[in-house]
């Protein structure tokens, strides 16, 4: 057990220097995000969103959009140098790769999240800290969801040439689920209902993301055998 | 014997030969597959009659004449959700065994299953159009199949972009079990959905008519035997399929020294 | 230490090794000669566990070879052509996570004897991207060699570096075979084979055709029995038309 959390941290913490060292991902992924916020309060043309209604709506989509960028980057790194051979080689559960790889990309969308929700709350005149806390939960939420369905889908599809464009494609779908559900939270919550009127909106949340865990768990290691 | 040929007015025509069989697929599949063939056909000809004569009309506010559609609308749905199950067991089914037989049929469950979702998809909107005058309306059995249509495309769109790739088939069973344990969640999430934000537009299926029970129930027999009859078909093509690949495996093997 | 036996391997076609029987003990070095398409790299892959073959058995100091056990993984080290670094970090820290991986005792001391084995203990801090291809290639050894493994394999491992290079692998890898490691290596580089290695093995379509002790080839007999068995191709006759060149296998 204490190895395979001890490789976890060792992917994770691999991961996380190599993001530290260039920020390349991180900025990219925030800088879209942003643009995106800017974007829909050009389309809406609206000087204030509505929480109740809108608002969960715009930022879970600049949230999924942005996601798919981080993605594709904790691929991109194992494939220059054949790096993922290297991991192949050393004595350690794949399935702790996986493990690694999903906290990596939560800490990273997570990270995006926190540089959007405050310049969304400025321009588009929501007020986001008086719901800090219920916020943050469900943000870490979806956001947890998105990131093992996507650590595993960004494999999959980096099986083909058409990597970029087919992730997008196969993961959207599949994250349906979670989006509405994280959407009618985040407006609930917005609209100052609290969290309890969310309550079996946060159910179906947890248990996709323990389903997805154990699923992406278990298959993993069908990925990897070339 | 060389020299020796039928003459020309002797032999079948062309239109007429059967193709050599090349490789038997044999087993229970082929004759399961001929009274389907076989049942289909009656079948559907049997639920069109219940359900444009047989059942009573509906009324105004459900789209009267036009509500007849539901039941073969209704049983598409079921038989879209029932290709994921099939999806599901066939990809862990290749995971565990890793015998390609079990890809095929997920392949085909697959195709027959996004038919199906195509159906309902269309099925729906003209029903909506006539009824309430919208094409669309965000209710949950739409809204479900529109996000199962939208996997399934997926799926096949992974299989068709990693065709030859030999790790093509391990990678789309694991998208095909993310995508079928998705679709319980996702019915959830829909209808949960839909709950919040009610329509207008209400598609009751509680309070039927007993005869509008029969004529669904006839409807879902019309729709099931020809699922199975599409997904028997399919599968031995994809068996074919296979058969030629081995074939030119062999050949390939042959011409090295 | 190594036994090959009947080992068979195909990706999606026809088989790239077609029975290839193999022995190496501690101590020796072995190296794996053949034109390309001979199933040089497809062995080696196999041997460090990345493949599995379709028939044959592998055993490592008598046991079967089983990849999936990490135990196992741990007993091998393996050197292609591919880096395995990471280029964002430096080198220090791409050992630092190899240290981690294989879960080492006393990584820091470990690291920093690796770094000095193979010269590079100046540059501990640089990126790997400022590294030059000579580098790179000496800390992948590092890496590979990092978990003290008992065989060293390696695919091709002097393409790409120039003389000094060349002599500093030679030098490695006679240190590691002295303290009774045993090395298989696949190279084209005929002239280099002699210092490095005890034994030469010839490999045809995937099949060991010849092979024997180093001392029988003595001075250029290596490359005239290299060439005795795989000739080239004949040139074309002036004028006469040919067949399309065949694809090369």
């Amino acid at each position: 057990m204490r190895s395979y959390l001890r490789t976890v941290g060792a992917v994770l913490r691999k991961d996380l220097l190599l993001e530290w060292r260039s920020r390349e991902a991180i900025t990219s992924m925030a800088f879209f995000s942003l643009l995106v916020v800017v974007l829909f309060g050009f389309a809406f043309q609206a000087e204030r969103i509505d929480p109740r209604t809108q608002a969960g709506g715009l930022l879970w989509v600049a949230f999924s959009f942005s996601g798919v960028l981080g993605l594709h980057r904790s691929f991109a790194v194992e494939r220059e140098g054949s790096c993922l051979q290297g991991l192949l080689l050393a004595p350690v559960d794949r399935s702790a790769l996986f493990l690694g790889k999903v906290i990596g990309n939560f800490l990273l969308i997570l990270a995006v999240e926190a540089v959007t929700f405050p310049v969304f709350s400025i321009l588009l005149r929501v007020s986001i800290l008086p719901h800090f806390g219920p916020l943050a939960l469900i943000a870490a939420l979806g956001t947890l969801g998105f990131a093992e369905v996507g650590t595993l889908l960004a494999t999959v599809s980096s099986g083909s040439r058409l990597r970029e464009v087919l992730l997008p494609l196969i993961l959207y779908p599949i994250w349906v689920p979670v989006l509405i559900a994280s959407v009618e939270v985040t407006g609930m919550v917005l609209a100052g209902e609290g969290l309890a009127a969310g309550g079996r909106w946060i159910a179906l949340v947890l248990a996709y993301d323990l389903v997805f865990l154990g699923v992406g768990l278990m298959l993993f290691d069908h990925l990897l055998e070339e | 014997m060389p020299g020796l040929r039928t003459p020309r007015w002797l032999r079948t025509p062309r239109w007429l030969r059967t193709p050599p069989v090349v490789v038997r697929a044999g087993g229970w599949l082929p004759w399961t597959g001929r009274i389907c063939d076989i049942a289909a056909i009656p079948l559907v000809i049997l639920g069109l009659y219940f359900a444009l004569a047989y059942a009573p009309a509906a009324a105004r506010e459900t789209g009267g004449p036009v509500q007849r559609i539901f039941y073969f609308h209704v049983p598409f749905a079921m038989a879209s959700f029932l290709g994921f199950a099939f999806v599901l067991v066939c990809s862990i089914g290749f995971l565990s065994t890793g015998r390609r037989s079990w890809d095929v049929v997920a392949e085909a469950a697959a195709e027959v299953g996004l038919l199906c979702c195509t159906i309902v998809l269309v099925t729906g909107p003209i029903w909506a159009r006539y009824a309430w005058g919208v094409w669309w309306t965000w209710d949950a059995r739409l809204t479900s199949t529109l996000v199962l249509w939208l996997i399934y495309a997926s799926y096949l769109l992974l299989r068709n972009y990693m065709a030859e790739d030999p790790r093509m088939r391990r990678y789309a069973s694991v998208l095909g079990i993310v995508g079928a344990l998705d679709v319980p969640i996702v019915y959830f999430s829909v209808h949960w959905f839909r709950t919040m934000h009610p329509q207008t537009f209400i598609t009751r299926e509680g309070g039927l008519d007993p005869d509008m029970h029969i004529a669904l129930r006839v409807g879902m027999a019309a729709v099931f035997t020809l699922f199975a009859a599409l997904l028997i078909k399919r599968i031995q093509l994809g068996r074919l399929q296979e058969n030629v690949e081995r074939l030119q495996a062999t050949l390939d093997r042959r011409e090295q020294p | 230490m190594l036994q090959v036996r009947g080992l068979v391997k195909a990706y999606a076609g026809p088989p790239v090794l077609r029975g290839c029987d193999l022995d190496c003990r501690a101590g020796e070095a072995v190296a794996l000669l053949g034109p390309n398409g001979a199933g040089k790299s497809t062995l080696l892959r196999l041997l460090a566990g990345l493949h599995k073959p379709q028939e044959g058995q592998i055993l490592l100091d008598g046991r079967l070879f089983r990849p999936d056990l990490a135990d196992h993984r741990r007993r091998i080290g393996f050197v292609s052509h591919d880096s395995l670094l990471y280029a964002g970090l430096s080198a220090r820290e791409n050992l630092q996570f190899v240290a981690s991986l294989f879960a080492l005792p006393r990584a820091t001391d470990r690291i920093d004897e690796a770094l000095r084995e193979v010269g590079l203990e100046w540059v501990g801090e640089r990126p790997v991207r400022a590294f030059s291809r000579g580098m790179v290639q000496r800390l992948t050894l590092a890496r590979a060699l990092l978990h003290r493994p008992g065989l060293l394999l390696l695919d091709e491992p002097m393409t790409g570096l120039d003389p000094a290079g060349i002599r500093s692998l030679e030098e490695l890898l006679i240190r590691f075979r002295q303290e009774g490691g045993a090395v298989l290596l696949s190279t084209h580089d005929l002239s280099h084979v002699d210092p490095i290695a005890t034994r030469v093995v010839f490999l045809r379509k995937g099949r060991v055709e010849d092979g024997g002790e180093i001392g029988l080839y003595g001075g250029r007999g290596l490359e005239e029995r290299y060439h005795e068995m795989f000739p080239a191709r004949p040139a074309r006759k002036k004028g006469a038309p040919t067949l399309p060149a065949e694809a090369s296998s």
